[in-house]
């Protein structure tokens, strides 16, 4: 079983991006946050728990109260305690080229990938882990 | 009367019989006199004083023959079996011309009438001389008046700070022009009852090019009699003799007041392309976020509405589609109206009443203000009215109130209080509330970007504040919050130049 962890706050996307990684393989389990605040504060209550831990976190950008940036400057710091390594993929409808160039020069971020999550790159991403 | 192919210096010769300006002016006495007496020594009937010139010999005066110029290489002396010619020295060796005296009969001269001739020729260079400084005087003449014409100010000091020239665009009136020669700037700020701190910022200035012996310049900007702000260029230039002594300082000012304006408005201009080149990226920004964002689930939905495997999984998927769209056409509407404030430059002012315009505001949000069941205090006593566009202030308190509604606390009652004051000839709004405010240490940067919200709520989208700055700096004008988190905020609109009588 695969842990896959979204942080996104757009529900219908949620649900759509869901039932993509669902019809790809259905030994993935999705759990979901609505912003980086409630996910951060997931990670910090987890962080040396290797069962509860993620394998994958898709990560959005422009999100309410805390946005995928200052998620990912908490994640960094957190990250190095983690009791298991994870990838982590920036999924954002931006196409800013300077979003992109500053993602690239955060190590933690495995890829930035421009929605949709379409199901042939998520089956890519399984067969790496 | 005599020819010289060459003489030595040419060159230097030439150049001193120039400045001496003799050549082809009219006949004088004391040339005549002079070969009068040269006749009466030595007993010719002819003589004459000549200058050669580069291709001529020219005559300045002359008795018993009718000449006033000859070639240089045409002899005339061939007429004459009798010939002596003295030359006219300037600068101790240059020979610029002739003292000469000629007869039918050959003479013998004796060593008095040979001392004579010399003597007299000694008295051309001397009379030439004499005239030089009339001629000096008109070249000071010409410079002065290149000086005074000069559309520029001109001063010059000696090494104590006391003033040698000024120019008439320096000092225009004449009495105090002449006043200032010889005085320095704290005589002349007494008699013109100015500020002695002028005084002594020029002196500083005058001592700093003294003391390095550097040029300085800097810009300066005073008013004149009808009140308008005239920028001058000043500079202050050290002058040095031949040994390095220094001796003056040159002032010198132009007006750059046009210059000035024109960078002015340049600055203006780029200032401007700034806000709207950040107003791009946010518009840029909004598109990936706003507008991208829900094609995307659209899109999405689609395909999987193709792929349903029955009717009940399709009606889920189509239910879906809607609050997509009303998304999308809710972003798509606001930043066009958005647009539309920066094309609405010249919108037309009215004077407004707030609270008129705020009336209108909670009719619009009844429905969401009775369910909140709001607290509204109002204050705009010291302010009653305001010279805006209708629609931008209307705009302003439903997005204010609108915000105020969407965040308050679920723990208490939001209660709202408005107050207009006057400050220094703007208006200054604020809107008060108790709802969850913001945290603005966190938040500094973004609370008025377009797309930032900072709630986790169902209608927030971010642009309402976005429009609202758009809007009041479109303006002139300035919106700022103070807020804390969970106590509430404060928005504060400043309307600028309300300093009218209506």
């Amino acid at each position: 079983m695969k842990k896959v962890y979204l942080i996104d706050d757009d529900d219908i996307f949620v649900f759509l991006t869901k039932k993509t990684i669902l019809k790809v393989s259905e030994n993935v389990d999705v759990e979901v946050f609505s912003d980086g605040q409630q996910a951060i504060t997931h990670l910090k209550e987890i962080f040396s728990k290797k069962e509860l831990l993620p394998d994958v976190i898709f990560l959005d950008l422009n999100m309410p109260v805390m946005d995928g940036w200052e998620f990912l400057a908490e994640y960094q710091e957190l990250y190095p305690s983690f009791a298991k390594k994870n990838e982590l993929y920036i999924v954002s409808s931006s196409i800013s080229p300077h979003e992109m160039e500053r993602s690239r020069n955060i190590n933690e971020v495995s890829e930035f990938i421009i929605k949709p999550l379409v199901k042939e790159k998520f089956l890519e991403i399984l067969e790496n882990l | 009367m005599i020819n010289i192919p060459s003489l030595r210096n040419e060159a230097d010769r030439i150049a001193a019989l120039y400045v001496l300006e003799i050549l082809d002016t009219g006949e004088e006495q004391e040339f005549d006199n002079i070969v009068k007496l040269a006749s009466i020594i030595t007993h010719a009937p002819v003589s004459a004083i000549t200058f050669v010139d580069k291709h001529r010999i020219w005559y300045k005066a002359k008795l018993g023959i009718e000449l006033i110029e000859t070639p240089r290489d045409n002899s005339v002396t061939d007429a004459f079996p009798f010939f002596i010619a003295i030359p006219i020295v300037v600068n101790k060796n240059l020979v610029i011309g002739h003292l000469s005296v000629a007869g039918p009969v050959q003479v013998v001269l004796n060593q008095e009438q040979h001392k004579g001739l010399a003597l007299l020729a000694q008295q051309v260079t001397t009379l030439l001389q004499l005239k030089l400084p009339v001629i000096n005087n008109s070249i000071k003449e010409f410079y002065e008046s290149i000086l005074n014409n000069i559309p520029q100010d001109i001063v010059v000091f000696d090494a104590d700070h006391r003033y040698l020239f000024a120019n008439p665009m320096a000092i225009k009136n004449e009495e105090y022009r002449k006043f200032i020669i010889g005085k320095d700037d704290f005589e002349y700020g007494a008699f013109r009852n100015r500020d002695p701190k002028i005084a002594e910022a020029r002196r500083a200035q005058f001592l700093e090019v003294k003391n390095t012996g550097k040029a300085i310049g800097w810009e300066e900007s005073q008013k004149d009699p009808e009140g308008n702000t005239i920028t001058f260029l000043r500079r202050m230039f050290p002058m040095h003799d031949e040994s390095g002594n220094f001796i003056m300082v040159i002032g010198f000012g132009i007006d750059i007041t046009e210059r000035k304006i024109l960078e002015e408005k340049q600055s203006m201009i780029m200032e401007q392309l700034a806000i709207q080149n950040t107003q791009l990226i946010d518009f840029c920004n909004v598109v990936s976020h706003n507008l991208r964002g829900p094609l995307i689930n659209m899109a999405m939905l689609a395909e999987f509405i193709k792929e349903a495997e029955d009717a009940e999984e399709q009606k889920l998927l189509v239910s879906k589609l809607e609050p997509v769209i009303e998304s999308l056409k809710g972003t798509f509407n606001e930043l066009v109206e958005s647009i539309q404030i920066r094309l609405d430059r010249d919108i037309k002012l009215d004077k407004l009443n707030f609270s008129t315009c705020l009336q209108e505001a909670l009719d619009g949000l009844y429905v969401e203000i009775q369910k909140a069941k709001a607290k509204i205090k109002v204050d705009f006593d010291d302010a009653p009215a305001v010279m805006y566009p209708h629609k931008y202030l209307a705009s302003i308190f439903y997005n204010l109130i609108s915000n105020a509604i969407k965040y308050q606390s679920p723990e208490r009652q939001l209660s709202l209080n408005l107050a207009s004051k006057m400050k220094e000839g703007n208006i200054v709004l604020t809107v008060q509330d108790n709802g969850l405010g913001i945290d603005l240490i966190k938040h500094k940067d973004n609370i008025f970007k377009i797309g930032k919200v900072f709630h986790r709520h169902p209608d927030a989208k971010g642009l309402g504040l976005f429009m609202t700055k758009t809007q009041v700096e479109a303006m002139g004008g300035k919106i700022w919050v103070e807020s804390f988190p969970d106590q509430g905020s404060i928005f504060s609109i400043e309307f600028v130049n309300q300093n009218m009588n209506w």
